[in-house]
């Protein structure tokens, strides 16, 4: 013999994305670029590695760096936005 | 279908031929943190929540990175899962609200490498109302509120927040208070006030204080009758190069240590440890302790942490560099069995300076 039991779920319902993935670019020439860190040791200069060897490939108009102050802050939308309207495109890391 | 259920989404029906099928079923939707859980049915739910103060739709905590909410109806469910009993509730609620401070930030311990717990401290009246266990054993198994409020939490940050293993959660190792950390302090015996009262809450009110904690270390000393030789050994403890940092730090006494501290008060205490739990800058520098970090003049105190300089200069050896800030980053408690000479540190999260404690008053 079986009963009928009605269990409740405590997750979220999954969110609709806002918006789309960004428009891709066909070539870095020209673009400025975000390298975004996590505010781990040596993220910073390991963005900076990274920016260095895509300077040898395309010529990169400029380079905005965004990270926390430290890895225990998760950064804030606020600081992200003035950003995200003046980069093409972003480079970001996940690490430790 | 009932209220509860209409009005939040992903309830599942299901026949179950027994109880076990529907723990299995709670297994295979993802819904455990390991462990066998409470299948949430609305009555139950609906009991949970009649335990606080809240509605099923009040937010009862926010997590900024990723401005996320928890319902009072999210965590009631959490809270039946993990076995909670709704006078609990007020408690699990607190803690929630605790959490949202955006001084903890929830997202960094949650997510990290680190693998730390929600430490829940519960000091005041309510503690002992709800059987809220702080003598033998207290960070083990065997009392039903320290087990199921700490699992509510953890069942929240995996549910809720979506902390699981290996997604959100990138914990190394983890640890097993990673399952439930909550207990309160053994107050006959603790030679100081409870901590709320410390912090300037009245004795009958109750609060809950939490911590972003790291692995608790044992602290072994059967042979000290003194003071200064048997804080000598704490200071020792918390000044291990593994688990050395700016951080706070909690120290949870064993009565038998506590009472050969009993002529120095609890600030006299937290003094003494801040100022012996050190190591010498050139020992940092030479183990890679002091890491040239852009940040780290954010964490660590003194001149010389500005540089973020490694290397290693005359003199060096002489510089004493403090584990945490100042002696207030010390939390000084009182817990366990009145026999043996254990006692528990706990370090913080992180290698840098992390969060902070945050005390919450509870309301019932």
């Amino acid at each position: 013999m079986s009963t009928e039991m009605l269990l409740l779920d405590p997750r979220p319902p999954v969110p609709e994305p806002d918006e789309g993935p960004a428009e891709r670019l066909d070539t870095l020439d020209g673009a400025v670029i975000a390298l975004v860190h996590n505010g781990k040791t040596h993220g910073r200069e390991l963005m900076e590695m990274v920016i260095e060897e895509l300077k040898q490939r395309w010529s990169i108009a400029g380079v905005v760096h965004l990270g926390p102050p430290s890895p225990g802050y998760g950064g804030d939308a606020d600081d992200a936005k003035p950003v995200a309207e003046e980069v093409m495109a972003a480079i970001s890391a996940v690490g430790d | 279908m009932g209220k509860l259920a209409n009005a939040h989404p992903g309830a599942r029906a299901g026949f179950f031929s027994n109880a076990l099928s529907a723990v299995e079923a709670m297994y295979d939707a993802g819904l455990t943190d390991g462990l066998p859980v409470v299948p949430p049915t609305e009555d139950l739910v609906s009991e949970m929540l009649a335990g606080g103060q809240w509605r099923a739709e009040d937010s009862l905590l926010i997590e900024t990175t990723r401005d996320t909410e928890v319902t009072a109806y999210q965590a009631s469910v959490c809270a039946v899962m993990a076995g909670a009993r709704p006078e609990y509730f007020p408690v699990i609620g607190a803690t929630l609200q605790a959490m949202s401070d955006r001084s903890f930030f929830l997202h960094a311990p949650t997510t990290s490498t680190g693998g730390a717990t929600i430490m829940i401290v519960v000091s005041g009246p309510i503690a002992s109302e709800l059987g809220i266990h702080g003598k033998e054993n207290l960070f083990g198994p065997g009392f039903r509120a320290n087990a199921t409020i700490g699992r509510t939490i953890r069942l929240v940050q995996m549910q809720c927040l979506s902390a699981l293993p290996g997604a959100l959660d990138k914990s190394t190792q983890g640890w097993p208070g990673k399952f439930s950390l909550c207990f309160t302090e053994h107050n006959e015996i603790s030679p100081w006030e409870p901590i709320h009262q410390a912090m300037g809450y009245d004795a009958n009110q109750s609060t809950v204080t939490i911590f972003a904690a790291e692995s608790g270390h044992n602290i072994l000393n059967h042979g000290a009758s003194n003071p200064e030789p048997l804080l000598a050994t704490f200071a020792d403890a918390m000044a291990a190069l593994g688990s050395f940092s700016p951080g706070r730090s909690v120290v949870v006494f064993a009565p038998e240590h506590a009472a050969k501290l009993a002529k120095l008060s609890r600030s006299e205490v937290q003094d003494f440890l801040f100022e012996h739990a050190v190591r010498d800058l050139a020992t940092l520098k030479r183990t890679d302790k002091i890491e040239n970090d852009p940040n780290g003049k954010d964490d660590w105190q003194g001149e010389w942490a500005a540089a973020g300089d490694t290397t290693i200069y005359p003199g060096d050896d002489e510089i004493m560099v403090h584990r945490g800030w100042s002696a207030d980053d010390i939390m000084v408690l009182v817990g366990g069995g009145l026999a043996g000479g254990h006692s528990m540190f706990f370090p913080s999260w992180s290698r840098g300076r992390s969060s902070p404690f945050i005390t919450q008053e509870i309301h019932k």
